[in-house]
C-alpha cells in the first residue's frame, strides 16, 4: 500500500537538492554547520535539541555548495526568529514573577521552559533583574542605617543576590530532577514513514 | 493566541496542501506558487511551521535520512485544509470585489 508518506519518502529520495548543498563532513560544510549552529543559539534549547539539525539542512540546501558561512542575512532572520521563539514559548509573566521572585516552581506545563531556564547561562544575572527593586530597597535602608560608601552596599546587596539565586537554582534544579517530566513537546514521537498515517 | 494568516503563512500552508514535504520543498515549492516572489528563510519558514504546528493545522508526518541527511516531513490536517479552504473563499470573494470596483471606473482619459 502507497502512503502519502511513502510518496513523499521517493520523493525526497529523488530530490536533486540532496545531492547539493555544503557536505557537512567537508571543510565548506563543517564551517557552514558551525556557523548556522551558532546562530541558532538566538532560539531556546528546548527547540534547539529537536530542530536544528533539520534546520542546518535546510539552509546548506538554501546556500548550495562551496559556502562556508550563513551570511549577514541569514543570520539576521536566525536572531530574529529566534527571539520571536523564546517570546511566543515563554510562560506568562505572573509564572515567571512566582518562580523568579518567590522561587516557587512553576506549573509542570513549564517544565520544558524551567529546564532550559536553570541550564541556560545567566541564569543568575536574570534573577537578579528581577529581584533588583528589593535589592535597590536593601542599599537604601544600609544607606541610612551605617552610611558606608554606596559601592560597599551595592556589592553587599548584588552579592547577597547572587548567594541567593544560586540556591534557588539548585533547589529547583534538585525538585525538578527529582521527578522528571513526561512531556514531549509538539513534535515527539516522530512516527516512521513505514507506519499508516492517522488522520 | 489565534493564528495570523499572513501571505507567507498561505503559501506555505497551500504547498503543505498538495502533498508533505520537508522544509527544503516547502521553500521551493512556496517559490513556484509565488511566481518567484516570495522567497522563504529558514527563520521564517519554522517560525510559520511552529505556529502551524502550534495551532493544529499541520503535523511532522514522518522522517527520513537520506545521504546521512535529515528530512522532516511535514503535512496539512483537517483542520488546517479547512482553514486553508476558507482563506481562499475569502480572497476569491475579495477579487470579485476589487474587479467590480475596478470594472466600473470611468476608463483612462474620458473622465
Amino acid at each position: 500500500m502507497t502512503t502519502r508518506d511513502e510518496g513523499a519518502a521517493r520523493g525526497a529520495a529523488s530530490d536533486p537538492a540532496t545531492g547539493g548543498g555544503a557536505d557537512a563532513s567537508s571543510g565548506e560544510g563543517a564551517s557552514f554547520d558551525r556557523s548556522v549552529r551558532f546562530w541558532l543559539r538566538a532560539y531556546p534549547r528546548r527547540w534547539r535539541a529537536v530542530r536544528a539539525d533539520e534546520v542546518v539542512e535546510v539552509l546548506t540546501d538554501l546556500a548550495g555548495p562551496d559556502v562556508r558561512r550563513g551570511g549577514a542575512r541569514t543570520a539576521v532572520g536566525l536572531v530574529a526568529a529566534g527571539v520571536a521563539a523564546r517570546w511566543r514559548m515563554r510562560p506568562p509573566t505572573r509564572v515567571v514573577a512566582r518562580c523568579r521572585l518567590l522561587g516557587l516552581r512553576p506549573p509542570a506545563a513549564y517544565d520544558p521552559w524551567l529546564r532550559d531556564d536553570l541550564d541556560g547561562i545567566f541564569y543568575n544575572v536574570r534573577e537578579l533583574i528581577w529581584r533588583s527593586p528589593f535589592l535597590a530597597v536593601l542599599v537604601a535602608i544600609l544607606q541610612i542605617w551605617q552610611s558606608p560608601p554606596w559601592f560597599v552596599g551595592l556589592a553587599a546587596a548584588v552579592a547577597l543576590g547572587l548567594v541567593s539565586d544560586e540556591l534557588t537554582r539548585r533547589r529547583l534544579r534538585r525538585h525538578y530532577f527529582d521527578t522528571p517530566s513526561e512531556e514531549l513537546g509538539h513534535f515527539q514521537p516522530y512516527r516512521g514513514l513505514d507506519t499508516e498515517p492517522q488522520r | 493566541m489565534a493564528f495570523r494568516m499572513s501571505e507567507q503563512a498561505y503559501f506555505v500552508m497551500l504547498a503543505l496542501a498538495e502533498e508533505p514535504r520537508h522544509g527544503y520543498g516547502v521553500v521551493q515549492a512556496v517559490k513556484d506558487l509565488s511566481d518567484d516572489r516570495v522567497r522563504l528563510g529558514a527563520g521564517t519558514l519554522y517560525g510559520i511551521l511552529d505556529r502551524l504546528v502550534e495551532a493544529g493545522f499541520a503535523e511532522a508526518s514522518g522522517e527520513v535520512v537520506v545521504d546521512g541527511r535529515l528530512r522532516r516531513y511535514y503535512r496539512l490536517t483537517d483542520e488546517g485544509l479547512g482553514v486553508l479552504t476558507a482563506e481562499t473563499d475569502r480572497l476569491r470573494a475579495l477579487t470579485r470585489r476589487a474587479q467590480r470596483v475596478l470594472g466600473s471606473r470611468p476608463a483612462l482619459g474620458t473622465a
